[in-house]
């Protein structure tokens, strides 16, 4: 049974904020945060990332050597800061570096496909 | 001592939950952090609905944050599966027909009394499915054991990613002139130990002729049709050597006499005696049988070898 278009869409776009996130997410950790406060950060901005989600990234990105974390007491219970290391860092430079190529690419064919659409309007107005 | 809210209580609950599926060096730690982030989350939710946190609100962001085995595999770096997705299908077709063979052989025999000759006929298939039905499942086990070692060797020698290469022989259509010759050989042996031991037997009367001796029947209607039988398939092998590869004819030709062995055979291992003596006779038509079984076999491979493995797509005509 085909899958309902409403689901595909949101598989679709699941995945494509899946690559972003890693790098939204270390972006922001270029000064120490928190799990929560990361979340409310990225979420000021516009981007908000489930909690199911974001937590376990912190970890396995600790695992992979790209975060560096402590457990700290300030105002209210301990909570352990995530700020990146620096392989992390590189990392986001490298990464930022080929979303933002990615990114150009990938308007370029989004506006190639704007401009063929608009071209069958106009002839259609020509008499 | 004053009660713990029962929000705490759950998330304490969802939290265990979750971490009981990490790795023990982790657990304690996760644990720690994610009860007080789910907490957090919790306060800030009450306070921006203005009411005390309680198990609703708690509840509704423990199922949003997911279900726990789902939330643990998220925690997991992404590893080497024991069974990688590209081999699932092969792993469980290899486990299938492993289990699937040790039936067919052990069940005909369970039932007709081989097996168990003790066990009453009301009771065999009981005993056979807690002996060698149940024991068929060894082999799954046996093939996760082994995947689990290639693991093991994938990890600690890790190869070096090789480019890929064509197989050593992409024309299927070729084929080996010294292994045919060499068939072509072996061919000619057999034809000639057959036709030895035809004759000594008619010809000689010793104890080793007896015991080797043919049936007058077979040799009278079955035998000759052999004669034919090995002359098409000595002069295919000919053909081939000589020609290096294979054509459709050839090929047709070759099923048709791998078609015609298979019925030939057949014929001979259950149309009657071949031998004189019972043992000849018995060890020849098992081994008929045997043939039989491999001729089929590679009739099927060859079929399957020989099917388009890309095949065009139906194109509805304009």
């Amino acid at each position: 049974m085909a899958e309902r278009p409403e689901d595909v869409g949101a598989k679709l776009e699941q995945e494509l904020r899946r690559g972003v996130i890693v790098l939204a997410a270390l972006s922001q950790l270029r000064t120490q945060q928190y799990g929560y406060s990361l979340r409310q950060a990225l979420a000021e901005r516009g981007l908000v990332i489930e909690e199911g989600t974001l937590y376990p990234l912190l970890r396995r990105l600790e695992g992979q050597g790209l975060l560096a974390s402590e457990w700290r007491i300030e105002d209210g219970p301990p909570r352990r800061y995530y700020t990146l290391s620096p392989q992390g860092e590189a990392m986001l430079a490298s990464l930022a570096q080929s979303w933002r190529n990615m990114a150009g690419i990938v308007e370029g064919l989004i506006g190639e496909g704007k401009a063929g659409d608009e071209q069958p309007k106009k002839r259609k107005a020509t008499p | 001592m004053t009660a713990r809210p029962t929000h705490e209580t759950l998330i304490e609950s969802y939290v265990l939950d979750v971490t009981r599926r990490l790795p023990r060096r982790m657990r304690n730690d996760v644990a720690f952090e994610l009860r007080a982030l789910l907490g957090e989350s919790v306060r800030d939710r009450a306070a921006d609905a203005s009411r005390l946190p309680d198990e609703t609100i708690a509840l509704a962001i423990v199922r949003e944050f997911g279900q726990p085995e789902d939330v643990a595999a998220r925690y997991h770096l992404p590893g080497d599966p024991i069974i990688p997705p590209s081999q699932t299908n092969g792993f469980a077709w290899a486990s299938l027909i492993g289990i699937a063979l040790q039936w067919a052989g052990s069940l005909p025999l369970a039932l007709s009394g081989q097996l168990f000759p003790n066990a009453p006929e009301s009771g065999r298939i009981g005993v056979w499915w807690t002996s060698y039905g149940l024991g068929a499942f060894w082999w799954p086990g046996f093939l996760v054991t082994v995947m689990m070692a290639a693991v093991w060797v994938r990890r600690t020698w890790p190869a070096k990613p090789a480019a890929w290469s064509p197989a050593a022989r992409t024309d299927s259509d070729r084929i080996n002139r010294a292994t045919h010759l060499l068939g072509l050989a072996l061919a000619l042996i057999g034809i000639a130990i057959w036709v030895l031991v035809a004759w000594a037997s008619l010809t000689f009367d010793t104890p080793a002729t007896r015991a080797l001796a043919f049936a007058p029947d077979f040799l009278a209607t079955r035998a000759p049709l052999v004669l034919l039988l090995w002359a098409a398939g000595i002069a295919l092998l000919v053909v081939l050597i000589v020609e290096g590869r294979w054509r459709d004819l050839t090929r047709k030709i070759d099923m048709g006499i791998k078609v015609a062995a298979a019925i030939l055979l057949t014929w001979f291992v259950f149309g009657g005696r071949i031998f004189v003596t019972d043992a000849a006779d018995e060890t020849v038509r098992g081994v008929l049988a045997l043939i039989v079984l491999l001729v089929l076999g590679q009739m099927a491979f060859h079929a399957w070898r020989l099917r388009r493995r890309i095949r065009a797509p139906e194109v509805p005509q304009a």
